[in-house]
């Protein structure tokens, strides 16, 4: 008895509670930013303000939820311990979901402040990243619309890209992915505050374009469609095209499918984008009766008018960014992997000047409920019983 | 979980211990003489205001009377028997015999089914103070004992503890005879024997091991009948002692030997080759060997379809892991690792932390023991108070004291959901009870690492439990593959041809045909 009683006294000694830290005693950081400010980093963090469950009140749409704070330091980790200063409890970035870096940071050798995120147990790597175009701080401390947080808002606007190619997503295990792929470039989605209503509210914007380790540009809405279509990322969303130059036509897309195959001789390329679109008439506002010759007429329409977004991304990164993020070059070192040593150092070069088609087909299975849009010779059903 | 680690001291209080036995002296008999015969009697008997000594007299047909006496106990005899089938006949009419054979006679007149003759005192005694009767007469050195006794049994009733929807309503009583036909209904066939013992030197406690000859292993029921021999005390309250008594492993919180209160079950088991040990005056019935999968069974679940009753099981058996682990796993998953939580559910956890005077680990243990303390309170209660049970028990543990801010309601849910778990596998809601709080405490000091290590040192206790030699974990550890037909899940009774291999047994063969399936 006293040597068993002893045992669990001595096991109790061996170790305490030390990893033990009570909830209520940290803070929870939900959203990190990242600004540049002189020569040292200006961070920026979102915290779940734990207000008591029968304070809560309004439900929705008010920061009432999140203390936003900031602090100067010289590297992210520094500036978290810094905060506990103006935070008074031990931050935790356990559930740092958003972070969100300024233009004016990511236009500057900014991969390498990253390093702390994947090397800290502390901070997930599924947590998603973001370019904004002013300081972060605007961004977190603008209200939301329903959630309790603006990063958790921004986040879950994210998972309904099913719907909306006009956005990219990514992660940062895809960022650092992409940049430790062979070609190492990148894209980030850029999010910033407009106002509507007299509101601020926060919306995503565009798509920037990163090569090797800084931001080099930004594509606009229209053109990160192109760059969903290219990395075969648009699985849904609406098209709409002009139909005799005056009234249009729109498709709900279901499925998509890109295929990119280059042909590499010696250091130039060639490349033929192949497009596969499957969609339903989704709105049809011309008066044109809806039978086979009419559908392939708009196929063909729609065809030409997603060739025409691909053309134009493609156009903006080969000429004006001259940074591949498109694809091609993971398809050319796929095919050629040999090639593909002695070609990787001007790899962006070689992508600016190569000839790159695109096919695009569509093809529409549904012409949905009704027929014609709008039908005015009715024929009433005859009344049996009439005189 | 430290009882496992020390087996030299458990070893050194398992040896028997002295009991001072009470010396038996040469035991009197009944003398020739009627009188030194009552005064012996009430030398024991004379200050008990229930035995009643009842003087008649025998006349025979010479014309002389016999003194006789009557010596029983008021209210647990059957009266009737007594003054219908005892006095009357006796006290009608006159004997034509000579009196060596008058006893014999009267044990023909006598029309009570069972008559022994007695003549040792303190034998007598004890018979008469179990609700038999004496009947003495003047000049024979022998006592007639008639077995009539008769007392007030409780009607046969459900049992509360074990109910069924779709299954036999019959619940055992307080009456061990009444217990035994029960059984006996079920099974009427000769191999099903009943063997009496008496344990308790002073409650004289009937006992009856019932088992299937040609089904149960014999082995087994000699053990079961050699440690209820070894059993001196003075006195059995209930069948839980018995149980405590003969079980392997007295020290593990564990239970070993199960125990049922329904007749239908009881007579299942048997039929499985168990044995079921009865005791006058409970009305739960203990059987050997239990096993852990025992708890997750219920008799209903043979007479439903097998689809439902397999997920019924499985939802025992993880309600079961729910119920030990949820406090334990709430605990880790805030205090030590606050990226499990899922990061939509965080903000209501923090926030119902914040107001929370106390830490995480006093709050759960302070809840556990409120709940612990109100079922204990709705189990013993009078029915009159009940309702002031459920207001404060709803209200204020659960309503008034989040809005006071003294207990978060995530806390509140977890407890909550941790004890409607265990309540679905009330066999083991005890055993339940102790490891929640046991996995708490480990995970609260030492997080996951503590509820992984307590976690394991269940179960590799559990590994080593037996049940009078039967493994505790059986058909898992050891592996009889053949019985996970009926385990977790319950596959159609038509697979299920031969008898549980866990549980030791002569007769495999359950089924030996059935009739053929579909419409040929």
């Amino acid at each position: 008895m006293r040597r068993c009683s002893f045992m669990i006294l001595t096991l109790l000694l061996l170790s305490g509670c030390w990893s033990s830290h009570e909830i209520d005693k940290s803070a929870l950081v939900h959203g990190i930013g990242l600004d540049k400010a002189e020569d040292e980093l200006m961070i920026s963090v979102e915290i779940i303000k734990p207000t008591g469950s029968n304070e809560q009140g309004s439900l929705g749409g008010g920061n009432v939820q999140t203390i936003v704070l900031e602090k100067k330091a010289d590297s992210l980790i520094s500036g978290a311990r810094g905060l506990i200063q103006d935070a008074k409890r031990r931050l935790y970035f356990n559930h740092a979901r958003a972070w969100l870096i300024s233009e004016e940071l990511a236009k500057q050798d900014f991969i390498r402040l990253l390093d702390e995120g994947r090397r800290n147990q502390m901070f997930r790597l599924n947590s998603n990243i973001f370019i904004t175009k002013t300081n972060p701080i605007d961004i977190l401390s603008t209200s939301t619309l329903y959630e309790n947080l603006s990063s958790a808002e921004i986040i879950s606007a994210l998972e309904q890209m099913e719907y909306n190619p006009e956005f990219t997503s990514v992660k940062i295990f895809e960022f650092f992915k992409l940049l430790e792929g062979p070609v190492p470039n990148a894209y980030l989605p850029i999010i910033q505050t407009k106002e509507q209503n007299d509101k601020l509210i926060t919306s995503i914007e565009g798509t920037a374009v990163i090569n090797t380790n800084k931001m080099v540009g930004r594509l606009d809405t229209k053109e990160t469609v192109g760059l969903n279509i290219l990395l075969n990322k648009a699985k849904g969303g609406t098209t709409t095209v002009t139909w005799n130059d005056q009234d249009k036509v729109s498709i709900e897309v279901n499925k998509s499918n890109t295929e990119i195959l280059p042909t590499l001789q010696g250091k130039h390329l060639k490349a033929k984008v192949k497009v596969d679109v499957e969609g339903n008439l989704a709105d049809n506002m011309t008066t044109s009766n809806i039978d086979e010759e009419w559908i392939s007429k708009v196929e063909k329409l729609f065809s030409k008018h997603i060739e025409d977004i691909v053309q134009q991304t493609l156009k903006k990164l080969q000429e004006e960014l001259k940074t591949d993020i498109s694809g091609v070059g993971i398809e050319t070192y796929r095919k050629y992997p040999k090639e593909w040593k002695t070609i990787q150092a001007e790899w962006n070069e070689i992508f600016s000047t190569a000839e790159i088609s695109v096919d695009v087909h569509t093809t529409i299975t549904h012409k949905g409920l009704i027929n014609k849009s709008v039908e005015r010779d009715h024929k009433k059903p005859k009344y049996p019983f009439q005189r | 979980m430290s009882f496992l680690k020390n087996k030299s001291f458990f070893s050194k209080m398992n040896k028997p211990k002295k009991i001072d036995e009470v010396q038996v002296h040469p035991s009197p008999t009944f003398s020739f003489d009627l009188d030194h015969n009552e005064k012996q009697l009430k030398k024991q008997l004379d200050l008990s205001e229930d035995v009643v000594f009842h003087h008649f007299l025998i006349s025979l047909h010479t014309g002389n009377t016999l003194k006789a006496i009557l010596v029983l106990v008021d209210g647990i005899i059957n009266e009737d028997a007594i003054r219908n089938n005892v006095l009357e006949p006796l006290s009608d009419e006159s004997f034509e015999c000579s009196k060596g054979e008058l006893l014999e006679q009267v044990k023909k007149k006598i029309s009570i089914q069972n008559i022994k003759k007695e003549n040792n005192i303190e034998k007598a005694i004890f018979q008469i103070l179990k609700g038999n009767t004496l009947l003495l007469i003047d000049g024979f050195n022998e006592g007639l004992m008639l077995v009539a006794h008769g007392y007030e049994v409780r009607a046969i009733a459900e049992s509360q503890s074990e109910r069924s929807v779709r299954g036999s309503h019959e619940g055992f009583i307080e009456s061990l005879s009444n217990n035994i036909a029960l059984i006996r209904r079920r099974i009427p066939h000769p191999s099903l024997k009943f063997e009496k013992m008496i344990v308790g030197e002073y409650s004289q406690t009937d006992i009856s091991i019932a088992y299937v000859e040609s089904i149960a292993d014999p082995k087994l029921v000699e053990k079961v009948k050699q440690r209820i021999n070894e059993i001196k005390v003075d006195e059995i309250k209930n069948s839980g002692e018995i149980e405590q008594f003969i079980e392997d492993h007295p020290f593990s919180i564990f239970p070993t030997i199960g125990n049922t209160e329904r007749p239908d079950k009881a007579a299942a088991l048997l039929m499985e080759g168990r044995i079921i040990i009865l005791v006058n005056g409970d009305p739960v019935g203990l059987f050997i060997p239990a096993l852990f999968l025992e708890n997750i069974k219920s008799v209903e679940d043979y007479s439903s379809r097998p689809y439902y009753s397999s997920f019924i099981r499985l939802m025992r058996f993880i309600s079961f892991l729910i119920s030990i682990t949820l406090p334990a796993l709430y605990v880790t998953a805030i205090n030590f690792h606050k990226e499990m939580i899922p990061s939509e559910m965080i903000i209501p956890i923090i926030q119902a932390r914040e107001t929370v005077p106390f830490p995480l680990t006093m709050e759960v243990i302070m809840m556990i023991l409120m709940f612990e303390v109100v079922r204990e309170a709705g189990v013993r209660l009078p029915q009159q108070v009940g309702s002031a049970l459920s207001i404060i028990g709803a209200l204020i543990l659960g309503q008034v004291s989040v809005s006071a801010g003294l207990v978060g309601a995530p806390t509140i849910v977890v407890v909550s959901i941790s004890y409607i778990s265990a309540f679905i596998i009330t066999s083991i809601a005890d055993v339940t009870a102790l490891l929640r709080i046991g996995l708490f405490i480990a995970s609260s000091i030492f997080g996951s690492y503590g509820l992984i290590v307590a976690l394991l040192v269940i179960l590799t206790h559990m590994t080593s439990l037996t049940s009078l030699g039967v493994p505790y974990m059986a058909p898992f550890a050891p592996l009889y593959f053949k019985d996970w037909k009926d385990s977790l899940i319950r596959l159609p009774l038509r697979w299920k041809k031969q008898r549980l291999k866990s549980i030791p047994n002569q007769r495999s063969t359950n089924i030996k045909s059935l009739p053929k399936t579909g419409d040929k």
